[in-house]
């Protein structure tokens, strides 16, 4: 569905995106996650054709990224969203149904359609200067799926919501993905993306540094609490030169950065070893930990 | 392009600028009908003093249209400065710009719209100036003579549009109207300098009206305008002598001139629309 092949873009003094390879497949709600300045909004606005890459390549649905066939099928809300404010919410997606080439008889379809989805209906004759800003993130929303394209690209949809609006922009997202529509969401909120995603990249300086499915993420260097007696210490001193983070208080061993798959075998070496095992807690990281980890700590790129 | 046309023309309408645009003028013919009325009141149509009131109705009369020059500029300016600038800097732009519509047509469509609003500003100005005198002083002129020539001075307020929106592609907002302005008041002393160099049979002073009607035609395109207004007019030898008259009539090859002018600039505010990053 989206491909970018060293997608880069510099600026005088600056590399906004550096290499960018990504791959998103069909039906995908892919998250991109990064601090601010990391180049997120300037990869979306690359693959929208808003701003032309410095080199590399990237493709929708097999087409050039910012093609007129390609912008046909994607939608786009952008973080700085703005709207011709002397126009009404109707007046707006009249103008872009049209422009999209929604037929005449099904344009009032695809408007309300559009309005009910992102919470405005019965709202579409109020001037879009009288909206709230979450108001006019709903419209912009509703913009950018009105034509129902395969692809949207989201960026900071909920910036502007309050907590009952991330909600219906969260259930907004299951009923585009229920479509089968593939989404690509910038966000800061952690908890939204984790929530909505089921795939996840992190942008570091213009870097894409890590991609894959969320539930790898989640999974991958677990805490485990093991309620052990026995402890053979050779095993403790062994862990700690891996950098596991061992920690030992009572009989309550606790080790992090330990994988699904390791899990079973870390039981079996303190078994072999002599240990008595009496409990054994596993807890996945949340994705505000796996973030800082991977954003703090992975150094300067 | 044509939604982009609609769109455009919407946008005018619902412009507050616009409509202080439209109440100033009303208020600047109604102040120009007062001083027609107190002219001829003065003088009366009688006699030697209705030819004395000829002469001074014409002068009238073409220092009305050239009063109208900065209004037809002013609006020119104020609808083009923004046109890209604006949406770039408040974000409309990138709805529009995602969309499935060419940027050329986006360019193309509010130069449409835009040149269309102006161009019938420019003619509705120009015919009640023209009206006023024809009222008041009992101007003889013929109406297709004048016709010709605010089909012509609708070229001005063009020039000026595709400067400004070349501008608007290029600069912020501020600096695109203020930019599009200084090259209006050049040319408007270039005019003046090649009329009063007519006058003196100065080449050089024309020679430098001609080099400033090279970098932005508007002046020249007035001046064809009021040379072909007043060609019909019995007394148009006295509309001719003074800055705001033709004293030095540029060659009608200026009018392709400017066409051409029009169609490399509008192409120039394409292409730098379409290499841009939003």
């Amino acid at each position: 569905m989206l491909e970018t092949e060293k997608l880069s873009k510099k600026y005088e003094h600056t590399a906004a995106c550096t290499d960018i390879c990504l791959s998103i497949k069909e039906g995908q709600v892919f998250g991109l996650l990064g601090p601010n300045g990391a180049g997120k909004s300037t990869l979306v606005k690359m693959l929208m054709g808003l701003v032309r890459p410095s080199s590399g390549k990237a493709f929708i649905m097999g087409q050039a990224a910012g093609d007129i066939e390609v912008r046909y099928k994607t939608g786009y809300l952008p973080e700085m969203f703005r709207f011709y404010d002397w126009l009404n919410a109707w007046e707006l997606l009249s103008f872009y149904a049209r422009v999209y080439q929604i037929p005449a008889d099904k344009e009032k379809l695809a408007i309300q359609e559009a309005l009910e989805l992102v919470g405005l209906k019965g709202r579409e004759k109020g001037m879009i200067k009288t909206y709230s800003k979450g108001m006019q993130q709903r419209l912009g929303l509703a913009r950018a799926i009105l034509h129902q394209p395969a692809l949207v690209l989201l960026d900071e949809p909920t910036s502007a919501l309050d907590p009952l609006g991330r909600r219906d922009v969260r259930d907004a997202i299951k009923r585009l993905q229920q479509r089968g529509t593939t989404i690509f969401l910038n966000s800061h909120l952690l908890g939204e993306v984790e929530m909505t995603c089921s795939h996840l990249g992190f942008i570091k300086q213009g870097h894409l540094i890590d991609a894959g499915p969320i539930v790898d993420f989640m999974t991958k260097e677990q805490e485990i609490t093991i309620e052990v007696d026995n402890l053979n210490h050779d095993l403790f001193t062994r862990w700690n030169i891996e950098g596991r983070a061992v920690n030992m208080n009572d009989k309550l061993l606790q080790l992090k950065a330990v994988n699904r798959e390791e899990v079973p075998i870390i039981i079996n070496e303190i078994v072999r070893a002599g240990g008595m095992i009496y409990r054994v807690e596993s807890r996945s990281r949340g994705l505000e930990e796996v973030f800082i980890d991977l954003i703090e700590n992975d150094g300067a790129v | 392009m044509k939604h982009v046309i609609k769109l455009t023309l919407k946008e005018v309408v619902n412009k507050r600028i616009i409509h202080l645009g439209i109440i100033l003028t009303l208020i600047y013919l109604l102040i120009y009908g007062t001083g027609l009325y107190y002219t001829v009141k003065d003088l009366g149509p009688q006699g030697e003093q209705f030819f004395l009131l000829q002469q001074i109705g014409y002068q009238l009369l073409i220092l009305g249209w050239y009063v109208s020059t900065f209004m037809v500029g002013s609006m020119a300016v104020i609808t083009g400065a923004g046109s890209i600038s604006q949406e770039i800097e408040n974000g409309t732009i990138l709805g529009l710009a995602s969309s499935p519509l060419k940027r050329s047509s986006i360019i193309l469509g509010k130069f449409i719209a835009y040149g269309v609003v102006t161009s019938l500003y420019s003619s509705i100005l120009l015919t009640a100036v023209m009206g006023l005198n024809l009222y008041f002083c009992r101007l003889v002129f013929d109406p297709w003579g004048a016709a010709a020539g605010i089909l012509i001075f609708m070229l001005f307020p063009l020039t000026l549009l595709v400067v400004t929106m070349l501008f608007s592609s290029l600069f912020s907002t501020m600096t695109a109207g203020i930019s599009a302005f200084m090259v209006f008041v050049v040319t408007i002393i270039g005019g003046f300098v090649e009329q009063i160099g007519a006058l003196m049979g100065n080449t050089a002073l024309i020679n430098i009206g001609i080099i400033s009607s090279l970098l932005m035609p508007a002046d020249a395109v007035y001046r064809l305008a009021v040379a072909q207004a007043s060609s019909t007019m019995a007394q148009s030898s006295i509309v001719n002598f003074g800055p705001f008259g033709t004293a030095s009539t540029p060659s009608t090859l200026m009018l392709v001139y400017t066409i051409v002018y029009i169609g490399v600039l509008l192409s120039a505010a394409v292409y730098c629309f379409e290499k841009k990053d939003l």
